[in-house]
């Protein structure tokens, strides 16, 4: 495994993986890789935990340049002391590197300020499989990045092309981004969170839909009963005990207040959701029943990562997962099917379901938990149910396995996938094998 | 009439955004209705539209451009509506109409003219009407014990329809009588007033009637003209200052008649509800601007020197019909989305020319106005009541037989 | 005949006789007009009118047969719309005018390219729901405008941009083949860009539009957000003194005036950070002036008598609220915000313009009065990058600007740019809109010189302000400065076009 410390090493890294015809496979973070990372046998690992400066954080404009080894634990205090906040996944892994998060598109808590897909990814330099350096949008120029005056925050370009999108979604088989700009957003000054509770995930999608339309709440999710009580549970009792108090479906979500009048503006926006709440026959609550304690802890960690000793979603010791872009009206189907795995995978199910690109799409998420010592979950039973998801209008946007062979079946578009990857990574040497490009 | 190259100024003006084209965004109501140049929405090159037009003559200015092979056939396709100046004119100070004229002028210039037009204008002179009826019968449909006031300074014109629509003619002498407005008929004297002539660039022949019948006016000592033929009154307004000074004012029925309703002086009877949507005639709107002739310079950034009298459309009669149709007991209108200066053309214009363009165009006005939920389309334009009276769907009614028909017997009498 | 007649009678056959000219009189419609670009312009052989993504395959497939290059059509504002060469086939796609999808629950609309903002728009708002048109007037085409320009609008302070709201779209390849885009590539619809995998959502659109470069773009989806205020709009009076009024008790337009542009940049931003508003601009005074103003003579009335001093760094608003309280809360923040920066409000005989005139907000309407002086403009920089950065664009211009507007080079109006932040005020856009007198001899040697001036001086200054765009001379000067866009641009057009048929520019 190699462990760059810059851009300049880096580039050698590329040049001499060119020469000798060696594949190359990314990694930012440290174990364990889910999404579908792996370790090819094959091919010499490129890690990029040493790259982990924080480069800029601009509280005027709101953005902060990190190198791709950026965790989520460095970031968000980084961040918090500047009075700023990252629109992060919900719960993040702690050591999980931001960059790659960002760059696999990976759902974020506040759907409001995310105006595409590719929020809060603003722009990357980034060395392509050809070797050269390339750097997005407002960071591209004129001339050295030493000298550019530009704040570089502007994610589109340069000219007629929208480059990052090439990076996006790639698993680093187009280049390997050495540093990123991020929108950042101002650290509320206040804030209100509501429990919205549900026997069905349906009306809660509508809520969010209709929340997310009118830009009402800020931090938004739908967690069901199994995944709910094992983000905000601390160990495996606590867990179990949770479990039996809570609805089977509960949304997360805050009003926040900022620097001006937070009271009044927590006070406007929650008139609106109430208003909401009560034509959809749903209550916003402060606090859950028998959950004494759990609001202040659940404000805090929606903010946050997950800075426990065991990542939530590994806690039982094994967790597999299929996640999926889905459009609102398909939404409730889709969770029905993903609520057929249960019971068929040896595991408890959890679904999360995260409103994006306000409220316009929502990412599924389906985690399944299983004993780390138990045999490997059935492959079989996921395959299966990936063609009745996609059949139903799921959209596998980040394809791993299975998924890849279910989406790449366009000829055309799979097609130009390949020009591109030919531009970029001419030879090959770049995470060969993934998505709908051949391996080595 | 300006010539081509009085409107370089223009034709190097545009940008070609589009504007001319489209509906103005005040009126904008959805993906229908929305286009407001025929020729453009039926043949769909941009060629056929004010923007294509003014590059047509930017190149005929330049040499660049001959006629044959069909130019001349676009250029007469053209229904001279004046959507795409009044348009344009919302945001920029170009004369798309007047260059659309020059255009027509060059091309009559080149002896290229389509034959109808020819024949049309062979019409005129040689009968003052545009259907080469003889001259003895423009007002055989006068009732015989019909007396006009031979002292009166105001003359209702009939116009050329009243060959074919006499009922329009009668409707608004009753109005007229019925108001107690004291007018003449010019009787024989009385000519076509031009409007295909110098509509379509004939300069000559245009300029020598309109001298004609503008001494005719000030041999039979008018004052005003009153007319229920739009054609006739954008001709007065519009047409004639380009060639000569006029000394008259120019009233159409429909401002007369609302004068007369607001004075008290007609009565109107009730009837059986009616819906009905109105049909605003170009010429009675839009193009019915006087027309102030400019010379003058055009200085840096587009100062016009002396300050010119722009028409766009601001001025044409459109409140005198509505105030009309709203006094009329029973009737209800329901506007259509291209109304007022936003008007859609009836077609009329081009029945010569191009037949299959204007059989088109009255048929999507149609389907406009039947989308109102109107069971009648009001006009005040014989032209376009002809065009727009269809065998299914909606008839047309003039405004002006609309009136007389719900006036008070009493007051016809 | 401009090409030979057995290649004419196979584009006819594809599209119909009626739908296919090679008439001088018919091309001379396309042809361009806009002397003011330095360019050099070129007749299209034939134009053809197809109908259906199914006629474009064949019409594209049949330029590649043939070697004709071809140029998607629509409106023809833009000088990349005109062939740059012979042998060109203008594919005007005026008749693929459908509005094909109105989907209120996922919030998205299904269009083909012939769609305008004029009738687009109000189909919407009927639904409560619009999108940030751009400023290139109600008849422009909606995907022509999101694919093909810079996409900058004047609601983009809380919207954003043009590129946010593109969604899936079909393609017809420069070789013919229909290439769908994200979700449409996953057979899940048409609600997402981007994926699966990296995004050629990418080749689409980056900065600037890509004007045709990468084959036809048939149809797109445009993502929509809520349209604050009533579905219907009132309209009053006759053109062109027409009123357009947005009737909802907590919608409003504010102007104030500041003295000087980092002023500016504070407001902009405090009301970024504050999200509220959902148009704050610094709009330039020059067109202001136009759009307040029915002629050129009034203009220079008006302009001269006062205007261009008493507006001459206005920062425009417009608050979209949907109760009285949010209304309250946003209107309180603004004025906390103007006193705290320096803004004074104008008079409201000049204010109330923008209440009467609320089509500017919904279809930016009445910018095309820009043109009203009779040619001779262009926009200048277009850049972006944080709201603080353009500021300081802005005001470097200051510097080397009025040795163009003092001498009568260009108009003299030197702080005639306007800036608008997006997304709450997380980044801005420039545009130095500049005027010159057409009709004086000579005068495009000067505006040469300030424009070269002003893209140098960003150079020097190492000012991101304005982006390489497609053009190939614009795009080898400039793209060694900005990471060697240039030579990523030539590999994906020859990869993609192989032969180099797809409005060539390059």
């Amino acid at each position: 495994m190699l462990f760059p410390e810059n851009r300049e090493q880096v580039e050698a890294i590329v040049a001499k993986a060119r020469e000798e015809g060696k594949a190359l496979v990314p990694l930012s973070s440290g174990a364990p890789h889910l999404h579908g990372a792996s370790v090819n046998p094959q091919a010499e690992t490129i890690c990029f935990s040493r790259m982990d400066a924080i480069m800029k954080i601009d509280r005027r404009n709101r953005y902060a340049r990190v190198e791709a080894g950026v965790t989520f634990e460095r970031l968000i205090p980084a961040l918090a002391e500047a009075g700023m906040r990252l629109n992060a996944p919900f719960l993040p892994r702690a050591s999980k590197s931001v960059v790659a998060s960002m760059l696999e598109r990976e759902a974020v808590v506040v759907p409001k300020y995310q105006y595409d897909y590719t929020d809060p990814l603003l722009n990357v330099e980034v060395v392509c499989g050809s070797g050269e350096l390339f750097r997005t949008g407002s960071a591209a120029g004129p001339g050295p990045i030493e000298e550019l005056k530009a704040d570089m925050c502007l994610p589109w370009g340069p000219g007629s092309i929208d480059f990052l999108r090439f990076f996006t979604g790639a698993q680093g088989t187009m280049g390997l981004v050495t540093w990123a700009t991020l929108k950042t957003e101002i650290l509320p000054s206040l804030s209100n969170l509501y429990f919205i509770p549900a026997d069905m995930a349906e009306p809660l999608v509508t809520l969010a839909n209709g929340l997310l339309l009118n830009r009402v709440v800020d931090d938004c999710v739908i967690l069901n009963r199994v995944n709910f009580a094992a983000a905000f549970a601390d160990s495996a009792q606590e867990e179990s005990d949770l479990a039996v108090k809570i609805p089977e479906w509960v949304m997360l979500c805050r009003i926040c207040g900022f620097e001006r009048y937070p009271e009044e503006r927590i006070a406007v926006y929650e008139e609106m959701l109430l208003d909401a709440c009560a034509k959809a026959g749903l209550s916003a609550l402060r606090e859950l029943p028998d959950c004494d304690g759990l609001a202040g802890k659940v404000n805090t960690m929606l903010g946050d990562c997950d800075r426990r000793e065991t990542y939530w979603k590994l806690r039982r010791g094994g967790e597999r997962e299929i996640d999926f872009l889905a459009p609102p009206s398909k939404t409730p189907a889709l969770v029905d099917i993903l609520c057929g795995l249960e019971g068929k995978c040896g595991g408890d199910l959890g679904i999360t379901i995260q409103p994006q690109v306000q409220g316009r799409a929502y990412r599924l998420e389906a985690n399944v938990f299983f004993d780390g010592s138990a045999p490997e979950l059935p492959e079989q039973v996921l395959a299966d149910i990936l063609p009745e998801l996609h059949g139903n209008g799921a959209f596998f946007d980040r394809p791993y396995g299975a998924m890849a062979r279910l989406v790449y079946r366009d000829p055309v578009s799979t097609e130009a996938l390949r020009k591109l990857k030919a531009i970029y990574d001419p030879d090959g040497i770049l995470n060969p094998g993934k998505l709908c490009f051949t391996g080595r | 009439m300006d010539k081509l190259s009085d409107l370089r100024f223009t034709m190097e003006s545009c940008n070609h955004c589009g504007q001319c084209k489209w509906i103005m965004p005040a009126k904008m109501h959805g993906w229908d209705f929305s286009e407001m140049c025929p020729i453009h929405a039926f043949y769909h090159f941009d060629a056929y539209s004010g923007q294509g037009l003014l590059n047509i003559a930017w190149e005929r200015l330049d040499g660049k451009l001959e006629y044959g092979d069909g130019l001349e056939d676009l250029i007469y396709s053209c229904t001279a509506c004046g959507a795409c100046d009044a348009c344009c004119k919302v945001v920029r100070d170009m004369e798309v109409l007047d260059t659309i004229y020059a255009l027509r002028a060059d091309c009559a210039e080149h002896g290229t003219l389509p034959a109808s037009l020819l024949e049309t204008a062979e019409k005129v002179q040689t009968s003052h009407n545009i259907y080469g009826l003889p001259h003895a019968e423009r007002f055989a449909w006068l009732p015989e014990d019909f007396e006009d006031d031979p002292d009166a300074d105001t003359a209702l014109f009939v116009g050329c329809s009243a060959y074919r629509q006499p009922e329009i003619a009668l409707s608004a002498i009753r109005i007229l009588k019925a108001g107690g407005v004291r007018f003449k008929l010019l009787r024989e004297d009385e000519w076509c007033c031009g409007a295909s002539l110098w509509r379509a660039g004939m300069v000559r022949e245009a300029g020598e009637l309109i001298r004609r019948n503008v001494e005719t006016f000030r041999a039979h000592g008018i004052k005003t003209v009153i007319t229920a033929c739009a054609e006739c009154f954008g001709s007065f307004r519009n047409g004639y200052p380009r060639f000569v000074e006029t000394d008259y004012e120019t009233l159409h029925i429909s401002q007369v008649a609302a004068q007369l309703l607001e004075d008290g002086k007609l009565h109107l009877r009730q009837a059986e509800p009616l819906v009905v949507t109105y049909h605003d005639p170009c010429m009675l709107g839009r193009l019915s601007e006087k027309y102030v002739h400019w010379q003058g310079e055009i200085r840096a950034y587009g100062l016009h020197v002396p300050e010119k009298q722009w028409r766009r459309g601001e001025h044409g009669v459109y409140d005198a019909p509505r105030k009309i149709l709203e006094a009329i007991p029973g009737v209800t209108l329901r506007e259509m989305v291209r109304n007022k200066e936003c008007n859609f053309c009836c077609g009329a214009p081009s029945a010569a020319t191009d037949p299959e363009l204007a059989r088109w165009t009255g048929e999507e006005r149609r389907r406009e106005a039947a989308a109102t939920g109107a069971e009648t389309i009001v006009s005040a334009c014989p032209f376009c009541r002809e065009a727009l009276d269809g065998d299914s769907g909606p008839d047309c009614v003039d405004l002006c037989v609309l009136l007389a028909r719900r006036l008070c017997e009493e007051d016809v009498q | 005949m401009r090409i030979a007649e057995h290649i004419y009678r196979e584009f006819a056959a594809v599209v119909g006789e009626r739908y296919i000219s090679d008439k001088e009189y018919i091309l001379a419609g396309d042809r361009a007009k806009t002397p003011e670009y330095p360019m050099e312009y070129h007749s299209a052989d034939i134009i053809v009118l197809p109908a259906s993504t199914q006629e474009v395959v064949e019409i594209v497939k049949l330029c590649n047969k043939h070697k004709l290059s071809f140029i998607p059509f629509m409106t023809g504002a833009l000088p990349y719309a005109y062939p740059n060469r012979d042998g060109t086939v203008i594919i005007h796609l005026k008749r693929m005018n459908r509005i094909l999808e109105i989907d209120e629950t996922d919030r998205y609309t299904v269009i083909e390219a012939g769609v305008r903002h004029i009738q687009l728009y109000p189909e919407l708002r009927k639904r409560g729901l619009c999108y940030p048109p751009a400023a290139v007037g109600p008849g422009g085409s909606v995907l022509a405008n999101m694919t093909s320009t810079d996409g900058s609008n004047h609601v983009q302070h809380g919207f954003s941009r043009a590129n946010r709201y593109l969604l899936g779209a079909e393609v017809v390849t420069p070789e013919g083949e229909v290439l769908r885009v994200g979700s449409l590539q996953g057979d899940a619809g048409w609600f997402c860009p981007d994926g699966p995998g990296p995004s050629l959502r990418g080749i689409i659109k980056g900065y600037s539009g890509t004007h045709g470069q990468f084959g036809v773009i048939t149809k797109i989806a445009v993502g929509l957000s809520a349209a604050n205020g009533p579905a219907e709009i009132r309209s009053e009076g006759i053109s062109p003194n027409h009123k357009v009024y947005m009737d909802h008790p907590y919608s409003r337009a504010y102007v104030f005036n500041y003295p000087h542009i980092q002023n500016v940049c504070d407001a902009m931003l405090a009301l970024g950070e504050a999200e509220v508003c959902s148009t704050v601009q610094k709009y330039f005074y020059l067109p202001l002036t136009l759009m307040m103003t029915n002629s050129a003579n009034e203009f220079w009335e008006k302009w001269e008598g006062g205007y261009k001093d008493t507006m001459n760094m206005p920062l425009v608003i417009h608050i979209a609220a949907r109760t009285q309280k949010e209304f309250e809360y946003e209107e309180k923040i603004l004025f906390e915000v103007a006193a705290e920066t320096g803004g004074e409000r104008l008079p409201p005989e000049l204010e109330n313009w923008w209440n009467e005139h609320m089509d500017y907000f919904m279809l930016v309407n009445r910018l095309q009065s820009v043109l009203r002086l009779g040619g001779g403009w262009m926009p200048n920089k277009i850049g972006a990058d944080s709201v603080q950065h353009m500021c300081d664009v802005a005001e470097a211009m200051g510097e080397y600007i009025h040795e163009y507007t003092d001498t009568g080079k260009i108009f003299n109006a030197p702080e005639s740019y306007q800036i608008i932040p997006m997304e709450y005020g997380h980044f801005a856009h420039i545009e130095v809109l500049f005027m010159w007198d057409r009709c004086k001899p000579g005068v495009m040697k000067g505006v040469g010189e300030f424009r070269a001036r002003s893209r140098q001086e960003d150079i020097d200054r190492h000012f991101h302000s304005e982006t390489p765009g497609s053009l190939m001379p614009a795009t080898m000067d400039l793209g060694p400065l900005y990471s060697n866009y240039h030579l990523w641009l030539q590999r994906l057009k020859q990869s993609f076009d192989p032969n180099n048929v797809s409005n060539p520019m390059m």
